[in-house]
């Protein structure tokens, strides 16, 4: 175990109380538990409050656009798979913004692990409904409630059979250092939806709202069983359960090679012979 | 001497295969050939062609004349027999005669190959001997093509393709059609390739390691080549869910440490612009290959234009440095992709490097291409240390490069504005810092000067082009000198940074016209904003590309 004084960063500029903080704690204890160093640890990440993790803390960062941070991501794992690779978001930027990508990273199964900071609503453009916003919240463009349903990513990913797919809670900050050190762990593509209450736009899923509903799973649950995971998934209201989902065993689908090690200019003489005349 | 065969038809008739064959056979025997294709948004159907110049000397550009034309299919030969001339020769399969001022021929290929080769699909090969007939007495160099070409899986398929092949060579003859007088001899060390497949191999030579695409004609052969070819060489190639993910990814390659590279067309290069400022602000590199096609939109998606300058050089919010390179014939495709790589490297930039379906999908005869000339220069490395900072602010503006992974080292890039160790800032004085860090580079990055000919010394008028249109620009030139006009061509192969000193110092006293495929003059337009004086613009826009003598017509018009 390394100390997790290797990871600290800047001052986050949260508002104070924001979920944020606990999953910034989670990442960088579970990186010095797995005694992975600043230098070997790549955090991507897009726009939006979540979007500016990795600022606060010190491993390789880089800072996309919004919703961009999955594609860049993958790239990063294709072309050295020596590195352990997180992309952070929030739920606008990977299921509003980047809903497409998240729908292709979920086909490729990197190798890597997708941390969303899903407090169910946009907090740096202050207050409008996301795409996890249920039926009914009020925003700044939704002055009547949303109309449309929540996207349910959980349900999504287990549908598509990601390498893992786990729910955390921000006020289960040791539950989630193990979600993440699992997640690393596990092959292919290993997303966590964290849920996380938005202190000052999200007035409906609070602090004491998720402490009220979230339960750990038990020991003993079985994840490879997709049905009872997409059920779990689809658990919400009264009793909303946290921990690893569903695990597919699926291996990543895109082919890893370093890149960055391999001869600069390969041999191209066979190759141009085919145009010699 | 100069022949020119028109091969046309439908889609999907093989006109490709019919071309590919006659243009290597030809570059083998010592002759130059320039060829180019024409065809509809179509997979099936349609009247497409496939043009082949056939000179004894070298050629920059294709000649829009027809002196053989082979039609495969009815509905096209009537459209291009307009483009026939009283020597010309046309076979086409009837049903009737055409009867016009011209020598015709009514022919069924598929019937001579079932009877030749046994196969009615070895119809391309009857109508390859038919041509080479046209042109050469001794056949055996397209027999033998014939059989390399179409054997490569199955010796007994090669086979039938060289007898349906002689069966086209005993047709011509029977009808008493005479080879070419003369010829060229044979050389050694020359190559023939198409636009795309330069651009393909100058980034493989220049050491991309990862593309990633969305395809989208006509630029998508670039990949597809890299693609076929990735797994021996070690270059990782990505099929992306949309534009927006391909460049994404190859800014997440270029940050992990490698050259890296995306291919499309102007309308996936729009959605590209939201990354290319990514790329500028996070000081990535990346290279971003648009092979132009007409717009707005979808526009004429199979056809060429040059109508994305001004949106290459202004691309993305904001300032920041961007280097646009255009390369001016498929030799220098392959060379400026070294140069793509070297600027996007030693500059920490976004470069694209704009070509056109013209080039993309042209193929010529030129000499050897030779790897070793393109120098990689990856720029300003940094040694790690547990204090490195990403965008260190130097006197050039050039922050050395690490990568993730250099321990003690962390390596933080940000598209937001950042300090110098890539976190974010919001004040002022940081901001300015890093805006002139940024900006500084422009005042660095080395240009490809503009490149000349005609008549240089003191032109009456000078002609500036820029793209594809050099070829056809300089054919015209070495027409206008040879029938006294005093008249330069200048080819600009890096529209931005703009080489303005270097093409103020090459200009005379005399109007200056800009030469190019779009409607506004978009090169007079980028020049006019450096302070240059354009007097008027030779422009096509059809989706067609610009003709020698649409741009002489031009000159003497001006002239009055």
């Amino acid at each position: 175990m390394r100390d997790i004084k290797e990871y600290a960063g800047g001052t986050p500029a949260w508002c104070p109380g924001c979920g944020d903080f606990a999953i910034l704690d989670a990442v960088k204890q579970a990186l010095a538990e797995m005694d992975i160093s600043p230098s070997r640890a790549v955090v991507v990440s897009g726009i939006g409050q979540a979007g500016k993790l990795p600022h606060y803390m010190r491993v390789n960062t880089l800072n996309t656009l919004h919703g961009r941070t999955l594609p860049t991501a993958t790239a990063v794992t294709q072309v050295n798979p020596q590195l352990t690779v997180f992309a952070v978001g929030g739920d606008g930027d990977g299921y509003g913004e980047g809903g497409n990508h998240f729908l292709h990273a979920l086909r490729r199964n990197p190798d890597m692990t997708y941390i969303v900071c899903d407090n169910r609503v946009f907090g740096l453009t202050k207050g409008q409904a996301s795409p996890t916003s249920d039926v009914g919240t009020l925003g700044g463009l939704t002055p009547q409630g949303t109309v449309y349903p929540a996207l349910n990513p959980l349900a999504l990913a287990i549908m598509l059979e990601a390498g893992s797919v786990a729910r955390g809670f921000s006020g289960a900050k040791e539950h989630l250092v193990n979600l993440i050190k699992d997640a690393v762990r596990t092959p292919g593509f290993s997303l966590i939806d964290v849920l996380q209450p938005c202190v000052s736009f999200n007035k409906v899923n609070t602090w004491q709202w998720y402490r009220e509903r979230v339960y750990e799973l038990e020991a003993d649950y079985n994840p490879t069983d997709q049905q009872q995971a997409l059920a779990l998934a689809r658990q919400w209201d009264e009793q909303i359960p946290i921990g690893v989902l569903y695990r597919s065993g699926r291996e990543s689908s895109i082919a890893p090679e370093n890149l960055v090690s391999a001869e600069l200019r390969p041999n191209l003489e066979p190759l141009l012979d085919r145009y010699r005349v | 001497m100069e022949y020119n065969v028109r091969l046309c038809g439908a889609a999907g008739q093989g006109l490709q295969s019919v071309g590919k064959v006659l243009i290597s056979a030809l570059s083998k025997t010592g002759w130059h050939i320039y060829a180019h294709q024409d065809y509809e948004s179509r997979i099936r159907g349609g009247a497409n062609f496939f043009q082949i110049r056939i000179s004894d000397r070298p050629l920059t550009t294709f000649s829009p004349q027809v002196d053989l034309l082979v039609a495969l299919s009815s509905e096209s030969y009537q459209i291009f027999a307009d483009d026939l001339h009283p020597q010309s020769i046309c076979f086409h399969p009837g049903p009737e005669k055409l009867n016009r001022d011209f020598t015709e021929h009514i022919f069924n290929p598929e019937t001579v190959a079932q009877e030749s080769g046994g196969n009615k699909r070895m119809a391309s090969a009857v109508v390859a001997g038919l041509v080479w007939a046209t042109v050469s007495e001794d056949h055996e160099p397209v027999l033998a093509e014939l059989a390399e070409f179409f054997g490569a899986r199955d010796q007994e398929i090669g086979e039938g393709n060289r007898k349906a092949g002689a069966a086209g060579v005993e047709l011509a003859r029977q009808l008493g059609i005479k080879a070419l007088a003369g010829g060229p001899r044979p050389e050694a060390g020359r190559m023939v390739l198409r636009g795309n497949d330069a651009v393909a191999l100058g980034a493989l030579a220049a050491g991309v390691k990862y593309v990633a695409a969305y395809p989208m004609t006509p630029s998508t052969s670039i990949t597809e080549l890299i693609a076929a070819e990735g797994k021996k060489l070690g270059v990782s190639v990505e099929q992306a869910e949309d534009e927006i993910a391909a460049i994404n990814m190859a800014i997440g390659a270029g940050y992990t440490g490698v050259r890296a590279m995306t291919t499309t067309s102007g309308g996936g290069f729009c959605l590209m612009t939201e990354a290319i400022g990514l790329a500028g602000s996070a000081e990535i590199p990346v290279v971003v290959v648009n092979g132009q096609r007409p717009g707005p939109s979808t526009g004429l998606p199979t056809r060429t234009e040059q109508g994305d300058l001004l949106f290459a050089v202004h691309s993305g919010h904001g300032d920041f440095p961007v280097a646009v390179l255009a390369p001016g014939s498929i030799e220098e495709a392959f060379y400026i992709m070294g140069d793509a790589f070297n600027f996007a490297e030693q500059y920490q930039i976004p470069v694209i490097v704009l070509t056109d379906q013209y080039l993309a999908d042209s193929f010529q005869t030129l000499s050897e291409l030779a790897p070793d000339r393109i120098k990689i220069d990856r720029g300003k490395l940094a040694e790690p240390s547990e204090n490195y900072k990403r965008y260190q602010l130097t006197s050039d503006g050039i922050s050395p490069r690490l990568f993730p992974g250099a321990e003690p080292a962390v390596v933080v890039s940000a598209g937001d504005e950042h300090n110098e160790e890539g976190h974010l800032i919001e004040d002022a004085e940081t901001r300015i810092a890093m805006m002139e860090k940024r900006m500084n580079k422009l005042k660095q990055i080395s240009v490809l000067q503009p490149v000349t000919c005609g008549e240089t010394k003191q032109p009456t008028l000078s002609l500036i082009t820029w793209g594809s249109t050099w070829g056809i620009v300089q054919e015209a030139v070495q027409d206008l000198v040879s029938s006294g006009v005093s008249v330069q061509g200048i080819h600009l192969p890096q529209l931005a940074p703009l080489p303005a000193e270097a093409l103020q110092a090459i200009l005379s006293a005399g109007p200056v016209y800009t030469v190019e495929s779009n409607f506004s003059g978009q090169l007079a337009t980028l020049l006019k904003g450096h302070g240059f004086t354009i007097s008027g613009t030779c422009s096509r826009y059809d989706g067609r590309p610009l003709e020698v003598r649409q741009i002489i017509e031009y000159v003497r018009e001006v002239q009055g």
